[in-house]
């Protein structure tokens, strides 16, 4: 990779270095503070024509500004100034090689500085192509080839063998696996393990599991190690025989996030009070419940962290209706009565749960399993869930301004800007009876391109083929995700 | 340096943008003069994207040369997995070690194994915890060496093992501590065999010649590559052929006594029909006989088939 800019852009570093470029980017490009923004509104007009651009440059060597079209070009030729910045992006454009050239040094002076103006007005994160440093253009040049990801090639797809009962895991391996934001995560190699002890760490297992995924090998995996962390770090899970995938996967989760944890410092485990490892980045969501005072209309409202959203399933017919059934307000009757803080005593009230913060990944658990002192039974009812998913109806903000809008029409919903939209990417089905069951899941391993996954048995599956199965566990990944503010 | 002759003020941008926007059409003009800025710059910005990835060489660094991808070509056939694997055909079974005990275990069964080898199951805490206080107690014993019944299960020999297995647990409760007992009976206690040796021969070079034939009447014995452990299965485990089990008798008894052929003959005849041959007690046929007796005659007639070789 070339990005040492131009023997004159060298010439001119070696001479002024890089001051001039960030005096220019830092009031005229990138405007990291308000004063600069009244600078760039007031000042940056064509020292020629007197207009605004189009593409508006700076000289680096004296203060002048030009247009593109000719202006400055007459610039260089009367001052024999040749190097200019281009007012907005920051690239150099050099009269000489009359080409624009990049620099590797101005171009992280750049970032920072683009860093700075999202900061200063209060903006997220702005989108910044990867660049690759010295070691990783090394690796690039020298590992040519490139494995491409296709709807025609089983890279990404591997059976996994059965160990004696053990599809409940290996279902909810595969649905992991096919999570998009985690196999980013993983093929990225960002697990960067604080463990002391090699072989301990759930997450360096996993890290390994998605090359294995990927190695392009056909024989299915055997997870003997994963199975013996996982009960090793989740006792309770006590031995195979009673494994329900929903457990197996709430487990998982629970051990893949504290094994993130390992080594990391107190201090940088939480943020704003929330875990920031890519466990709770991906599936935590918060679940809101309201207790409304039926005496006083005294709200209580606790905000609870979730991982999935377990749904009963007797009754309604669709995903959606379970949702609204979950987040309807619920009247308490005169058997449950709550305290409440206002009125200082029990009083009856209505209970309502809302999402009040969406996870990337939503995890529905439709709960066929009814286990009561008469009877343990299956629901087999059909459940029809979309492939395209709108959580909006069941978000807290949303609920509030319904609410409103009921006393006072001329109220919009608000979080027109949200964009809550969730596709279908896993179902774990169970089949077969309660006590002799198996479990198959589906994984959307790229868009429209949908397997089945039976342990080691690997097929192509239709996507009306998922949508009319029973469906136990449903897996979402939001469509659509915003940059979050990182402050390293 | 020429004059600034186009600064304003922000009171003269004020006025200015109050002026322009009293005028309808002005307004409408503004909205598409911005419009088209932002177009602008938006194209632009692709633009220099791309002219960095060509100029620097970054976008030939990232796209490199497409690996040829016929060999993982999804194979589509009602017939086959998308690997080209027969739907009918089961799975070959592999072998894999348990990360608990280090023991190669049959992958199809490891799940029943880990969870008694973890303590995990209803009957396994207790067969776990015994065997770590057998193992703490005891650390010269063979309780680490030698092969558990429920471990013999694990291994997925022949298709005979399986209702072996069933029978051999349901009894092994009443005879494992018999077995236990006798082995240390058995043995002097100067010999301090150590299972999680790491040394190959160490085990074997640790054992007095007593020891060693004692122990080789009832395991296979041949040293893993992998683990350097003794191979504790029975005699006519599935693992080793007759050959490693033979390579290893002659190597570690002494060449001088006839024992180390004798012991690869009496290996080679446990497969005879039980009654043919009484003095094969270490083979797994005759073990399939002894399980319907009761401990004291077993442990009995246990001493009486080692006593002739002790003897020697």
């Amino acid at each position: 990779m070339n990005d040492n800019g131009c023997i004159h852009l060298n010439n001119f570093k070696a001479a002024k270095g890089t001051h001039p470029y960030k005096i220019v980017h830092a009031f005229f490009v990138s405007c990291t503070s308000y004063e600069a923004r009244k600078y760039k509104a007031t000042s940056c007009l064509c020292f020629t024509c007197g207009k605004t651009g189009p593409r508006m440059h700076s000289c680096l060597h004296c203060i002048f500004f030009g247009c593109y079209s000719g202006h400055i070009q007459d610039h260089s030729k009367t001052k024999k100034h040749f190097l200019y910045v281009d007012l907005g992006f920051g690239n150099i454009f050099c009269a000489q090689c009359q080409d624009y050239i990049y620099d590797r040094e101005l171009t992280d002076i750049a970032v920072t500085y683009k860093l700075k103006q999202a900061k200063s007005l209060g903006l997220n994160v702005p989108y910044t192509p990867w660049l690759p440093n010295n070691n990783e253009a090394m690796a690039l040049r020298r590992l040519r080839k490139r494995r491409l990801i296709s709807p025609h090639t089983t890279i990404g797809l591997r059976g996994l063998q059965n160990l004696g009962s053990t599809c409940f895991m290996n279902c909810i391996v595969q649905a992991l696996i096919h999570t998009p934001l985690l196999r980013d995560y993983f093929l990225a190699e960002k697990h960067k393990c604080k463990a002391q002890s090699s072989g301990k760490c759930l997450v360096c297992e996993v890290s390994k599991l998605f090359q294995e995924f990927y190695s392009g090998a056909k024989t299915p995996l055997t997870l003997h190690r994963l199975l013996h962390l996982i009960w090793t770090h989740a006792r309770h899970l006590a031995g195979y025989e009673q494994q329900d995938a929903h457990e197996f996967f709430i487990a998982t989760l629970d051990v893949l996030h504290r094994h993130c944890m390992n080594g990391v410092e107190d201090i940088e485990k939480k943020e704003n009070g929330r875990c920031n490892c890519i466990i709770d980045q991906i599936f935590t969501g918060g679940l809101q419940s309201d207790v409304v005072c039926t005496s006083c209309s005294g709200v209580s409202t606790t905000i609870d962290p979730f991982w999935d959203i377990s749904l009963d399933v007797a009754g309604p017919g669709s995903l959606q209706a379970c949702l609204e059934r979950f987040t309807r307000a619920e009247h308490l009757g005169s058997a449950a009565k709550i305290k409440c803080s206002n009125c200082r005593a029990y009083r009856e009230s209505t209970k309502q749960l809302t999402l009040e913060t969406l996870p990337i990944v939503a995890s529905f658990h439709l709960k066929r399993f009814e286990h009561s002192s008469q009877i343990d039974r299956k629901i087999s009812a059909f459940i029809s869930f979309p492939a395209e998913l709108d959580m909006t109806p069941f978000m807290s903000s949303h609920r509030r301004a319904v609410d409103m809008a009921g006393a006072d029409n001329n109220n919009a919903p608000q979080g027109i800007f949200e964009d809550n939209r969730y596709s279908l990417f896993a179902v774990v089905n169970h089949l077969g009876s309660l006590d002799a069951g198996h479990y198959t899941a589906y994984v959307r391993q790229m868009k429209g391109s949908w397997f089945k996954c039976d342990d080691h048995m690997i097929t192509r599956a239709s996507l009306r083929e998922v949508l009319d199965s029973e469906g136990y566990l449903l897996f979402y990944h939001k469509t659509v995700l915003e940059y979050e503010c990182d402050v390293s | 340096m020429t004059k600034i002759v186009s600064e304003l003020s922000m009171n003269d941008l004020n006025i200015k943008f109050f002026e322009i926007m009293q005028n309808e059409n002005n307004a409408e003009e503004a909205a598409s003069f911005i419009f088209d800025s932002v177009c602008d710059d938006v194209t632009l910005g692709f633009v220099f994207e791309f002219h960095h990835g060509l100029k620097t060489g970054l976008t030939d660094l990232i796209e490199g040369e497409k690996e040829e991808d016929d060999s993982f070509k999804i194979v589509n056939s009602p017939e086959c997995d998308v690997f080209g694997l027969s739907v009918l055909k089961k799975t070959q079974d592999t072998n894999c070690v348990c990360p608990n005990c280090d023991r190669p275990v049959s992958a199809t069964r490891f799940a029943p194994h880990l969870e008694k080898c973890m303590g995990m199951g209803r009957n396994s805490s207790r067969i776990a915890s015994r065997r770590i206080a057998s193992n703490s107690r005891e650390p010269t014993s063979y309780a680490g060496l030698l092969s558990d019944d429920e471990d013999d299960a694990d291994w997925a020999g022949g298709s005979l093992h399986t209702e072996r297995r069933k029978r051999r647990i349901k009894n092994n409760n009443s005879r494992k501590p018999a077995k236990v007992h006798k082995n240390n009976s058995s043995r002097t206690n100067n010999g301090t065999t150590n299972c999680d040796s790491n040394d190959g021969g160490a085990t074997y070079e640790t054992m007095s010649a007593n020891e060693k034939k004692n122990l080789l009447l009832q395991i296979c014995g041949v040293v893993s590559e992998h683990t350097k452990k003794l191979c504790t299965r029975s005699t006519r485990c599935p693992q080793h052929t007759e050959e490693q089990r033979r390579a290893l008798r002659n190597s570690v008894l002494e060449p001088s006594t006839p024992e180390s052929q004798t012991m690869g003959l009496t290996a080679d005849d446990a497969g005879s029909p039980p009654d043919s041959s009484p003095s094969s007690s270490c083979s797994s046929s005759s073990r399939k006989r002894d399980r319907h007796r009761a401990p004291p005659k077993l442990k009995g007639k246990r001493e009486r088939n080692i006593s002739p070789n002790s003897r020697d």
